[in-house]
């Protein structure tokens, strides 16, 4: 951005928010260049902290009149690069928006700031029967705004559904400043379903400012099992025999004998060392059903070879399991400096196939791949572990985790479950999808974001190509990437 | 070269001109390429069950029929999703389904006729969304023809998938105006073991609104709630009172220990002291009275009917004021959801003007709105007195609309946004 344009902008925009919520400095901003997703660098040229819908309104119209670049981010967990500002540009970092503006129990539904952090809400809730379903493993961090944007899931969402299958309704933030409202707190919006499009829109169509979310009765009760067993592969038949008998538990998670191992190393939860893989799963619902699902999960795992299947004793032992399950990502960190995480999705069935097929296109690159993940849904997350400043070692990371992506198409599945396209998955765009089907994406979202300024570069394998030759291409391990725009 | 064609003009729906079959998806491609070309209407139906709902396309407008895309396509019932033309018949793919013990928990009315796009299309749900949700809910891919003639496709064939734009949303109750839906995934569930509808009497809105405050309190896990009331219920009045305020439903599914444990609870007043809940009269059966609930809202020629959709908090109130001004009416409520369907007893144009002036602000007071569901085929209704006002963010959904479709080809008429 030329330099007296980003004055001119950036005194505007401090009219807006104050001074305090403009960051403009290299150092400040270094910490807005990427999600989760590490591999891909650049940093916006202004983050801008707005409090209220009419602030984001007026910081986007600003954008459009000096023509840059802007995009949303909430707590930046996401794993897909979908708050990677491409071409620079405004950040509009929505984490002042953190109000829990109303509880609703008699009507099941919460009006929620797109800032809040996920478990805030499930916090507010403790101690009243209700709880807010969606639980990605980052809920500590994660915003529900963002949660919007990615459409995240969650080891629950097995039975209760993702993120779209609990917002009602969306106040929102169009491309050009205007302020549009989409459903609400009555279930049904006449018309076709707009709320549902928008989630897992990947902030390219509006930029989320209130939602309105629906809130979960808590079960009765519940029964958590650990299945231990000597075979990855006893464990994936395992789970294929849990869903092909009808059993839909709350949550099946399962998790490879490195993650154990490395758990075990950092928190001592209690899990065997030896064990090759273990799986976490939940059933819950009326006590009065239990312990027959719990009988059955339990036939099925020692028929497949388990070698044991522990039940938590009680509530606090329950806790426990989750707590290790959702570390898993923070335990990998004592196995690699980086680790790139995969996100594909394969009918439940394959699994067996699909575990057995990552392990060889880790051993076939040279590098380790440990695996945590949503078994239950077939949502696989694969951790490819490496280390970035050895650039030719990327270059073999990018190759295995595409391989594995393209398994998961081979399979008659999909590149991602809930992490997102953003930009680390935009090839694969034209391989699930056909030109036709991505022209009439890009039309969907030229009604929104006619002049692409919104999150340019990200979902499309086509976004940029209105207006943007002029924003620098990102190439740190993607050459290329401004040609396939 | 595909041609517009009349197959069979006694055949077709009162507000067609005509009427074409595609027996596949290229064709329906063909078909809309010409129709755009002409700039002729075009409105995708599937068992016609649904073409009294809302208001009716413009006339001249032809009916592209679905009826032949009805195959299963793939079944791979170990991973609980099903792959089907959009022509498919409801009860057919419930049959399907029922063979490996598995089901798509959603109600559609008339089911033997009604297709699965058509019930996507219009959003079709029933007695069991309170606990089993909607299409939304279950539909993970989709695949449609745009107004261009493009096809195009949205999720795919796994239960969890954020790759690309959510058409399969995008589609649920467009009615035919944004696309025609030739192909659907579902995601589907087993079969419960068992279920349990009950029923108990309500004296007043006050002792309903104290029995649904208890419910949504209670341990209890319905998947029906649904109260109803007005002349076409008298003979369900467990109480055996020709005037009672109404009858409300309690529906619950699960295991045979759930049911027993749920009954006696339910009837036993652990749970809910405001109402005494007990099985159904020996006269009625609990399946018939579960599909009489599925079918109020449909009927073979449509009397006019409309639906709000509010907080269920405000289901008592709103229900005294149908009652207050149409003593008569006949109700129904998805009292979980918010969800009435009210059938007027008075002549057409009294009815149309009391949604105005009674139902449509009533229903916005609670956070809703009400429109008309159905309405006889001879009523010509304007888009505002079917529907209300325009709101806020229709110029959001014209954008949409003019995008897939923009000859304006597509199911005319049937929404404000043309």
């Amino acid at each position: 951005m030329p330099l007296a344009q980003r004055t001119e902008l950036i005194r505007a925009l401090r009219d807006v928010v104050g001074a305090d919520g403009v960051l403009t400095a290299h150092s400040e901003l270094l910490v807005y260049e990427c999600d989760g997703f590490t591999i891909e660098k650049n940093s916006p040229d202004v983050a801008v902290f707005p409090r209220t819908t009419e602030d984001v309104a007026a910081i986007v119209r600003l954008c459009n009149q000096h023509d840059v670049p802007f995009l949303p981010r909430g707590a930046g967990t996401s794993l897909a690069g979908g708050c990677l500002p491409v071409g620079g540009g405004v950040m509009i970092v929505l984490t002042r928006m953190k109000e829990i503006e109303e509880i609703n129990l008699r009507d099941r539904y919460a009006v929620v700031q797109p800032g809040v952090v996920n478990v805030w809400l499930t916090q507010a809730l403790r101690g009243t029967g209700f709880h807010y379903a969606p639980d990605p493993s980052s809920q500590g961090a994660c915003t529900i705004g963002g949660n919007f944007a990615t459409n995240s899931g969650g080891p629950h969402t097995l039975k209760y559904g993702v993120t779209v299958n609990h917002v009602l309704g969306v106040e929102a933030v169009m491309a050009d400043g205007s302020i549009v409202r989409i459903g609400g707190p009555a279930e049904d919006t006449p018309g076709f379903d707009l709320t549902g499009a928008l989630v897992g829109s990947e902030g390219t169509l509006v930029i989320a400012t209130k939602l309105w979310v629906r809130l979960t009765k808590d079960p009765q009760g519940y029964r958590t099992l650990l299945g231990i067993f000597d075979s990855v592969d006893d464990a994936t038949n395992s789970i294929s025999g849990i869903i092909a008998a009808g059993i839909v538990p709350a949550a099946l998670e399962m998790m490879d004998h490195d993650i154990v191992l490395s758990l075990e190393q950092a928190f001592a939860f209690g899990f065997p060392a030896d064990a090759q893989a273990v799986l976490l799963m939940e059933v819950d619902g009326l006590e009065a059903g239990l312990d027959a699902q719990r009988d059955r999960i339990s036939e099925i795992c020692i028929a497949n070879g388990a070698r044991e299947v522990r039940q938590a004793a009680d509530e606090k032992e329950r806790r426990q399991l989750w707590k290790a399950r959702k570390q898993a990502f923070g335990a990998v960190g004592r196995l690699a400096n980086s680790f790139c995480t995969q996100d594909g999705v394969v009918p439940r069935t394959k699994l067996p196939h699909m575990l057995r097929k990552i392990y060889a296109i880790g051993e076939k690159y040279g590098l380790r791949i440990v695996n945590v993940f949503h078994a239950g849904d077939g949502n696989l997350h694969p951790i490819v572990l490496f280390d970035e400043r050895d650039r030719e070692q990327v270059k073999r990371v990018l190759k295995a985790s595409g391989e594995i992506l393209e398994e998961c198409l081979a399979c008659g599945g999909s590149v991602t479950g809930e992490h997102g396209i953003g930009v680390e998955k935009l090839p694969f765009m034209a391989k699930m999808f056909t030109p036709e089907t991505l022209e009439v994406m890009e039309r969907f979202r030229t009604a929104f974001n006619p002049d692409n300024r919104l999150s340019p570069h990200k979902l499309l394998p086509t976004a940029g190509a209105c207006g943007m030759e002029h924003m620098p291409a990102i190439e740190q391990t993607a050459p290329g990437r401004k040609a396939a725009l | 070269m595909i041609r517009l064609c009349v197959v069979s003009q006694s055949a077709t729906p009162a507000s067609f001109s005509a009427i074409t079959e595609p027996t596949s998806a290229g064709e329906i491609e063909s078909i809309i390429k010409i129709a755009a070309a002409d700039g002729r209407a075009i409105c995708p139906v599937g068992g016609c069950r649904a073409i009294g709902r809302g208001i009716n396309v413009r006339q001249g407008t032809t009916a592209l029929t679905l009826g032949r895309l009805n195959q299963v396509i793939d079944y791979p019932h170990e991973d609980m999703t099903i792959t089907a033309g959009a022509g498919i018949t409801i009860a057919e793919l419930q049959r399907v389904l029922a063979e490996k013990g598995q089901r798509l928990p959603v109600d559609v009315p008339q089911a033997d006729e009604a297709t699965l796009g058509g019930a996507i299309a219009t959003n079709q749900n029933g007695p069991r969304r309170y606990g089993c949700g909607t299409l939304r809910d279950y539909v993970i891919g989709i695949t449609a023809v745009d107004g261009r003639g493009a096809t195009f496709s949205g999720g795919g064939r796994v239960v969890k998938n954020v790759a690309g734009y959510d058409f399969c949303k995008l589609l649920i109750g467009s009615r035919g105006a944004l696309a025609v839906i030739t192909q659907v995934t579902l995601k589907v569930l087993p079969q419960p073991a068992g279920s349990l509808l009950l029923v108990a009497a309500i004296e007043d809105h006050e002792q309903l609104g104290e029995t649904l405050r208890q419910l949504a309190e209670s341990a209890l896990t319905p998947v029906t709630i649904d109260f109803v009331s007005g002349s076409e219920w008298e003979d369900v009045s467990a109480a055996g009172r020709s005037r009672c305020y109404g009858s409300l439903f309690l529906g619950f599914e699960g295991t045979a220990d759930e049911i027993t444990w749920l009954q006696q609870q339910a009837c036993q007043h652990a749970g809910i002291k405001a109402a005494r809940f007990k099985p159904l009269a020996p006269e009625h059966d609990q399946y018939e009275m579960w599909s009489r609930l599925c079918e109020f809202p449909a009927e073979e020629t449509p009397a006019l009917t409309f639906v709000a959709n509010i907080v269920p908090s405000g289901v008592p109130e709103f229900l005294t004021t149908v009652m207050q001004h149409d003593p008569s009416a006949s109700l129904v409520a998805r009292a979980g959801s918010g969800v009435i369907f009210v059938r007027c007893s008075q002549p057409a144009s009294d009815a149309v003007s009391l949604h105005a002036k009674t139902l449509l602000p009533a229903a916005r007071k609670q956070h809703g709105n009400c429109l008309v569901y159905a309405a006889p085929p001879d009523l010509k209704l304007t888009p505002l007195a079917a529907y209300g006002a325009p709101h806020a963010s229709t110029n959001v959904y014209q954008s949409i609309k003019q995008t897939f479709d923009p000859q304006g080809i597509l199911s005319p008429g049937v929404w404000n946004y043309d």
